[in-house]
């Protein structure tokens, strides 16, 4: 089946790129101007309606374009002004001026399944984002791109390292267990954008989340080139995703490359060199040696790490192992700056080349890119080769194909992180000031007996750790596409479009001979990971459009979708190596392997549907009826539909200097599919753990064990249902100068997936459930508009404006909160009935009734509350982007400002920095502090009567500050603003006489240049887990963020 | 128009019957099997009670009979009896999903025509249902395990669980006395306890009978059953087995590593032993930081004291020894005949020295195992069996039995006296309607009072 559908694809895309039909022809010639400003018009496309027969304005406004015989009318149009379809007469110039289109009422919106329809009949909100505005942060990732420039949409990177995840929520959070990102859909095709398949992959004898140290993988949306993209459509409710059913619950980011364009071959050149620098870390004191501890505190005995003569650890002439603390005795020397010594200046390039051209009814579009990235971090570094042809071919006035073809190689060295040995923060951070991580020379962090030179024996030197401990990810990745579409009748369109995405994911990670990280100690390992997903996609659309009468017109589309995707993947372990440095698995003395793979298919028949009455009302309908391999046996197929109206106020009332408006409303349910097999019950190869250690499991003594899976097969699973309600209004006033949109929606999602606990006595401890209900209910609003407009300035203005409101609302029965999934024991992530989603969970202060701290008159600090609970929401309370641009003849200068308010982070890192005496706050360690709050008793109950036991402060960073206190203490507010874009361009205005190059652009831009925030961390937009996991607001020795100058410039020719 | 609409409606259909094909035959996992074969339950049940009988209720029960003292970390809190309702989750799903749940399934889906490994399965629920019933009371078992089709399962009284177990055991003892000819497949390596030597499961099954008959006082049964084992030396011993790789180690030696400190010896079974000078104590115990055998003193979190020794930590633990059995003899016979109670209590402590230290210790027998129709006393006999069966879970149960040793109770202990039985697990008072909770851990289970 599978290799039928693949030779099926194949036959497909070689017919895209099939004959080239030549016929006589005749050359048009002209010049186009701005209505308003008399200006030549650049950029304007000019096309003969229904072929693929077009080309661009110059700079000059002038344009050629070859028309083929028998074309009658000509099709100029260019973003932001009012289309125009000129009819071809006895002459060959055409000049012809073009009004802006102020309002934007023509525009039309990518909608699901590629369908495009006009903005203005829709009944939900849509987010336009362009191609330009993807790029315009220097940004390599798609996803990351995004972030601050939409209203609804929230966007979590992972810091400053080439080719780390970014994770996207749209309206909040909808499902507990499943992925809470939207489907990532390319020319209507959708692609996978998970952080790499690791379902099931890894060690099963590795019991605890991965994704909590180890290296933070990339989002695999990370493949696709931006500067392939014309333009983004975000699909952010239900009411919108609706069509594309279970996995539309967490709506869909629509991207559009650009397409294939006819006529003489043009070129465009675009080149772009990055300097990226760490823009925050944790403030360190400069006073203090190594030395003391958590427990007795501030030492008068400098501790320094010292391997003996022999240059080797754990011989007879070890002086000392050294220590994590930074409570010893003040530094009699300078302090040792090993975090500047370690980080350096990252270099990207980024490079794209592309050439359109083709013939009256062949036509296409080529591009070559290459992104080279080094981080911050040394031997950190991501590069992508993207190759992309796009093809458009008239076979016949009603035959039409269009296909598209990308092969992207991706990778490159990713670093440790977070809560882990060899992670690079954790070692380097907590290095006390008297210990030089880096030594003299290439490889100065080697003892003279090759052993790294650890300020603390068991942490791993991070300059070793970025040399020996490294993890090499390779990605080879086809994604095709091609789309028939047959019109047998004026009015009736037929439309297949098949898609693939198929990649193999590679990565080896080892780890040197010297490091901690590996589980039984420093005796070298190494790790091979594989996996191959491919996923086939198929639609068939059949659209008709009629006029039903004077007033009233119809259209329709009915069509099936089938999908199969395929994740297999091999896991291998070699422990033990054997000749230091040569990794190969026969080199290790003790082997593990692991597999894991994974198909799911749906099938799915569906509708869309509209009416438009008398240019003023607007109905839109769609059904999706869908079939799942992942569903339960007792019901394989679900529908899902959804209804919007737009009335366009305006068409009925006048209102004095409203230009335009529009009122939306639209219900719809869409879903989140069920996992892979959770329907039935297996066996499984158990493993036997009690708490404290590795537990009992297999090969043991020789023989291989299966019980039955604990968790039951649930036969009636169905998928998670997201019901979504909005409200919307579009209003342009002053013709279209001030503009303003705002939205209202509620969302209910209902039969959330959760894992529900049942009595360990019925033989299982849980059940696979459709049991949770979450609320997401919140406000997008866009203001926008120009306050200055001129014939040599303009000055536009946009903000947005993001609030989400979620609560849990019902857990199982009896149950009352739940583990998102297995995080750290101080600090967990939590669904609690009644508090929102992903609710940070860990140990509290006890307090009095007044809600004072209660100290404990033994020792002068707080008593930590029996009870764990809700400490903080990492989501924020609203987020705001403010964009200013301002053109001045060829100058343009634009400003992002982000805003986020709330959103709790644990900072874990400074928490533990401060327990170590490392954080600069520590350095008034040896004056005296009275906790506030009030005395308790013996049981711990207030006295009444205020605490004044004064303690020495330094008990007071470990105990309270530190992480020895109460996990609540070290949860702070990520809050920021920042100037997440500053940009300036300068456009040469090319004439046509000069040969050669036709268009010329040079920018500078800057990332991130400055950031204001009480955060007292690395950059809070952060995430230690990526976007593969529901956990989010950990910062435990999360990798640095970056700011970054960026210089480009772009050349047409 | 009636034709286009039967058109229309056969189209969907068919349509609709494709959508269905794409889809089905997708839902069965590649990874992990829906059937398995009673060899791979065999090993797992083993398995699973090898870590239900060596885990964290054999340590806790050492901790509350002050064999052993809780020192550090969590452990601190089993000595003070701050033992709550989630701290035996764990435990709790391993006797009922791992243990009784994979003994059911193999005896119900893969015993039919395999008498000997329904045998087996059926003397491993005995002990899976006996240390639920001993450490919890009334506990679920004639509803348990059946998925779900009972969510809620009822909790059956000691008694009838305890009677349940004597049921089974005999079923075991006519499956597995089956002639070879009558099974299908027959029991080999995959029965890590004695390798399917049936004989040996009859023997240690008669075993247990008579363990179960003694704890509710039937000395009469007792004492037939063991006359059936007719065990003659710690050969026939029923002994969890572990290996040296990282998924096969020795309970108490993976905890020792994992958590040096959390737990040492307890000072009065330290002091008991010193005061007999009992050659078991090198073997039971470490030496201490300086050099000496000693236990922490109960409530002192003493983590200098010795820990425990090589006696724990080897590869075999016992679940049912021989020396158990001649204790259970001497018991069985005390009321009626002194003398052979005498003898069999003699031969049950020099069985445990032998076994313990490899070698006879005269001058020990000489003062401890030399007892006569005149000088038995059934203190004598409590008191050498708690020692003898140091580290296993039925010490907690005899103590509680016999009330010997006499223990003083943990002056910083949570509660005034010590625990005589397990809470009821979290996740059984959250989940199960029908769960019989108690948390008071001074509430005596039903054969104690």
């Amino acid at each position: 089946m599978k290799s039928k559908l693949y030779s099926l694809f194949l036959t497909c895309l070689f017919l895209g790129f099939g004959q080239m039909v030549l016929g006589q022809s005749r050359a048009i010639s002209g010049k186009i101007t701005d209505g308003s400003t008399q200006e030549p018009l650049a950029g304007v496309t000019i096309q003969v309606p229904n072929t693929n027969v077009g080309t661009i304005s110059n700079s000059d406004g002038s344009y050629n374009i070859t028309v083929p015989e028998g074309s009658t009318t000509l099709r100029y149009s260019f973003i932001g002004y009012k289309s125009l379809d000129v009819a071809i007469a006895a002459s060959n110039s055409i000049n012809l001026t073009m009004e802006e289109d102020v309002m934007g009422l023509d525009m039309v919106a990518v909608t699901a399944l590629a369908v495009k329809k006009e903005v203005k009949s829709l009944g939900y909100s849509t987010e336009n984002v362009s191609g330009d505005a993807l790029t315009s942060s220097g940004e390599s990732n798609v996803i990351q791109g995004l972030a601050a420039k939409t209203a609804g949409v929230q966007v979590i990177g992972s810091g400053g390292t080439p080719g780390t995840s970014s994770k996207i929520l749209i309206r909040g959070n909808s499902s507990f267990t499943r992925s809470n990102e939207p489907l990532v859909v390319i020319d209507g095709v959708p692609i996978d954008n998970s952080q790499g398949n690791i379902n099931g992959s890894g060690a099963s004898d590795y019991p605890f989340n991965a994704g909590l140290g180890g290296v933070n993988s990339g989002n695999r949306g990370m493949d696709i080139n931006p500067d392939d993209i014309e333009s983004v459509t975000i699909l952010k409710g239900p009411a919108a995703a609706a069509l594309y059913g279970a996995r539309a619950g967490n709506g869909a980011i629509i991207y559009t490359t650009k397409r294939a364009k006819g006529g003489a071959i043009k070129a465009m050149w675009t080149s772009s060199v990055e300097i990226s620098q760490v823009n925050k870390l944790p403030e360190v004191q400069e006073k203090y040696s190594g030395g003391g501890s958590p427990s007795s505190g501030p030492s008068a005995n400098e501790v320094l790490a010292d391997w003996g003569p022999d240059g080797a650890w754990f011989t007879a002439d070890d002086v000392s192992l050294g220590t994590s603390y930074s409570w010893g005795p003040e530094l009699t020397g300078a302090p040792i700056d090993n975090i500047g010594n370690f980080f350096q200046n990252g270099v990207s390039t980024n490079n794209n080349l592309s050439l359109t051209g083709g013939s009256a009814s062949n036509s296409f579009r080529f591009s070559l890119g290459r992104t080279n990235q080094s981080g911050v971090i040394p031997n950190s570094d991501w590069n992508r080769t993207s190759l992309r042809l796009t093809a458009n071919s008239n076979i016949s006035k009603d035959f039409k194909v269009t296909s598209s073809i990308n092969y992207v190689k991706s990778g490159g060295i990713r670093v440790q992180n977070g809560s882990n040995l060899a992670g690079v923060m954790l070692t380097l951070m907590r290095t006390p000031r008297n210990f030089d991580l880096m030594g003299s020379g290439d490889d100065g962090y080697l003892t003279s007996a090759g052993y790294p030179r650890n300020a603390f024996y068991a942490y791993d030197n991070p300059f070793y750790s970025v040399n020996h401990n490294t993890n090499d990810e390779n990605t080879d990745r086809v994604m095709g596409n091609v789309a028939a579409t047959y019109s047998p009748l004026p009015w009736l369109d037929i439309t297949y479009r098949l898609g693939a995405d198929v990649y193999s994911n590679r990565r080896q990670q080892r780890f040197g001979i010297h490091s901690w990280q590996p589980d039984p100690g420093p005796v070298g390992e190494m790790e091979e990971f594989v996996n191959n997903f491919s996923q086939i996609y198929g639609d068939l659309l059949i659209s008709a459009q009629k006029k039903l009468s004077d007033n009233l017109q119809g259209n329709v589309t009915i069509g099936n979708n089938l999908w199969h995707t395929n994740s297999k993947d091999i896991y291998a372990r070699g422990r033990t190596m054997n000749v230091p440095d040569f990794y190969s698995m026969s080199n290790f003395t003790e082997l593990y392997a692991g597999n894991y793979e994974a198909t799911t298919r749906t099938a799915a028949l569906f509708l869309d549907g509209g009416l438009e009455y008398k240019n003023w009302m607007y109905l839109n309908f769609t059904g999706r009826n869908e079939w799942s391999s992942t569903f339960g046996e007792n019901q394989n197929n679900f529908f899902y539909p959804s209804v919007n109206t737009s009335i366009i106020l305006t068409e009925l009332i006048d209102i004095p200097n409203l230009s335009f408006g529009k009122l939306r409303l639209g219900y719809a349910e869409s879903g989140i599919s069920p996992p892979a097999y959770s329907s039935r019950s297996y066996y499984i190869r158990d493993n036997f753990t009690d708490g404290f250690t590795g537990g009992l499991g297999y090969p043991y003594l020789g023989q291989n064990g299966f019980g039955r899976s604990k968790v039951i097969g649930n036969t009636d699973l169905k998928p998670e249902r997201q019901l979504g309600t909005e409200i919307g209004l579009d209003l342009r006033f002053f013709t279209g100068r001030l503009n303003l949109d705002v939205t209202y929606y509620s969302q209910k999602s209902v039969d959330i997936l959760m894992s529900q606990p049942v009595s360990a006595s019925s033989g299982y401890t849980n059940i696979y459930a459709n049991a949770g209900e979450m609320t997401n209910k919140g406000w997008e609003i866009t203001a926008g508009g120009s306050p200055i407009k001129n014939d040599n300035f303009r000055w536009d203005i946009t903000a947005t404006f993001t609030k989400n409101v979620n609560e849990v609302t019902k857990l199982a029965d009896g149950v009352d909160e739940i583990n998102i999934e297995t995080a750290f024991s101080s600090i967990g992530s939590f669904a609690i009935v009644g508090d929102p989603y992903g609710a940070l969970y860990g140990t509290k202060w006890k307090r009095a009734e007044g809600g004072e701290l209660l100290i404990n008159q033994s020792n002068g600090l707080p008593i930590i509350d029996a009870e764990r609970g809700n400490i903080g929401n990492p989501f924020p309370d609203w987020l705001m982007n403010i964009r200013n641009s301002f053109t001045y003849k060829n100058f343009r200068l634009s400003a992002l400002l982000d805003i986020r308010q709330g959103g709790d982070i644990w900072a874990g890192t400074y928490a533990r920095l401060t327990r170590h005496g490392v954080t600069a706050i520590t350095e008034d360690r040896n004056e005296t502090i009275v906790i506030e709050g009030m005395a308790a008793d013996a049981a711990g109950e207030s006295t009444g009567a205020a605490n004044t036991m004064e303690i020495p402060k330094w008990q007071y960073y470990v105990n309270y500050l530190g992480d020895f206190g109460a996990t609540e203490q070290a949860v702070y507010d990520g809050s920021w603003v920042r100037l997440r874009e500053l940009s300036i361009s300068y456009d040469f205005k090319i004439k046509s006489d000069i040969p050669l190059i036709k268009a010329l652009n040079v920018y500078a831009t800057g990332r991130n240049l400055w950031l204001s925030t009480d955060y007292p961390g690395v950059d809070p937009e952060t995430s230690l887990t990526g976007s593969g996991s529901n956990v989010s607001g950990f910062d435990y020795f999360n990798n640095p963020g970056t700011k970054s100058y960026i210089f480009g410039i772009k050349v047409g020719f | 128009m009636k034709t286009k609409s039967l058109i229309a409606i056969l189209t969907a259909g068919l349509v609709m019957s494709g959508c269905n094909k794409f889809v089905e035959d997708y839902d069965v996992s590649p990874n992990s099997p829906v059937e398995a074969n009673a060899a791979l339950l065999t090993t797992n049940a083993q398995v699973a009670l090898f870590a239900t009988y060596g885990g964290q209720l054999a340590r806790t029960c050492g901790i509350w009979t002050q064999q052993l003292a809780g020192t550090d970390a969590q452990m601190l809190d089993h000595e003070a009896y701050r033992v709550f309702e989630g701290d035996i989750q764990n435990e709790w799903d391993g006797i009922y999903a791992d243990g009784i749940e994979t003994c059911r399934d193999l005896i119900d889906n893969y015993g039919a025509g395999n008498p000997h490994y329904t045998g087996i399965a059926q003397v491993l629920e005995a002990l899976y249902l006996g240390v639920a019933a001993d450490l919890w009371g009334d506990v679920p078992d004639s509803e348990a395990g059946k998925g779900i089709e009972n969510l809620n399962p009822g909790f059956d009284a000691q008694e009838a669980v305890i009677k349940h177990i004597q049921t089974l055991l005999s079923s075991a003892i006519g499956n597995l006395g089956q002639a070879p000819e009558a099974n299908g497949l027959l029991p080999g390596g995959d029965d890590l306890i004695y390798g399917g030597d049936v004989a040996a499961w009859t023997k240690a099954a008669y075993l247990i009978k008579a363990r179960y008959a003694m704890r509710i006082g039937d000395a009469a049964g007792a004492k037939t059953n063991l006359t059936s084992a007719g065990m003659t030396g710690s050969a026939d011993d029923m002994n969890a087995q572990f290996g040296s790789a990282g998924t096969e180690l020795n309970t108490w030696f993976a905890f020792e590593t994992a958590r040096p400190g959390y737990i040492k010896m307890g000072a009065p079974f330290m002091d008991a032993m010193a005061a007999n000078s009992d050659p078991r104590i090198p073997f039971y115990a470490a030496v201490d930081t300086g050099g000496i055998y000693r236990g922490s003193i109960i409530g002192t979190g003493d983590i200098s004291a010795s820990a425990i020794g090589s006696y724990l930590q080897g590869n075999t633990l016992p679940l049912a020894s021989y020396v158990e059995s001649k204790f259970l003899e001497a018991e069985a016979l005390f009321g009626s005949d002194k003398a052979g109670a005498a003898t069999a209590y003699n031969d049950a402590v020099k069985a445990s020295v032998m076994q313990v230290t490899g070698a006879d210790d005269a001058a020990f027998e000489a003062l401890v195992a030399s007892e006569t129709v005149a000088t038995i006393t059934m203190d004598k006999i409590y008191a050498q069996k708690h020692v003898a069966l140091f580290g296993q879970i039925e010490v907690f149960n005899e103590w509680r039995r016999g009330d010997i040793p006499a223990l003083t109770v943990n002056p910083n202990g949570s509660i005034p006296s010590i625990p005589v039985r397990f809470p009821t697990a979290l996740e059984e008072r959250l989940y199960n309607t029908n769960a019989k909770v108690v948390s008071d851990l001074t509430q005596k289970v039903w054969w104690d009072n």
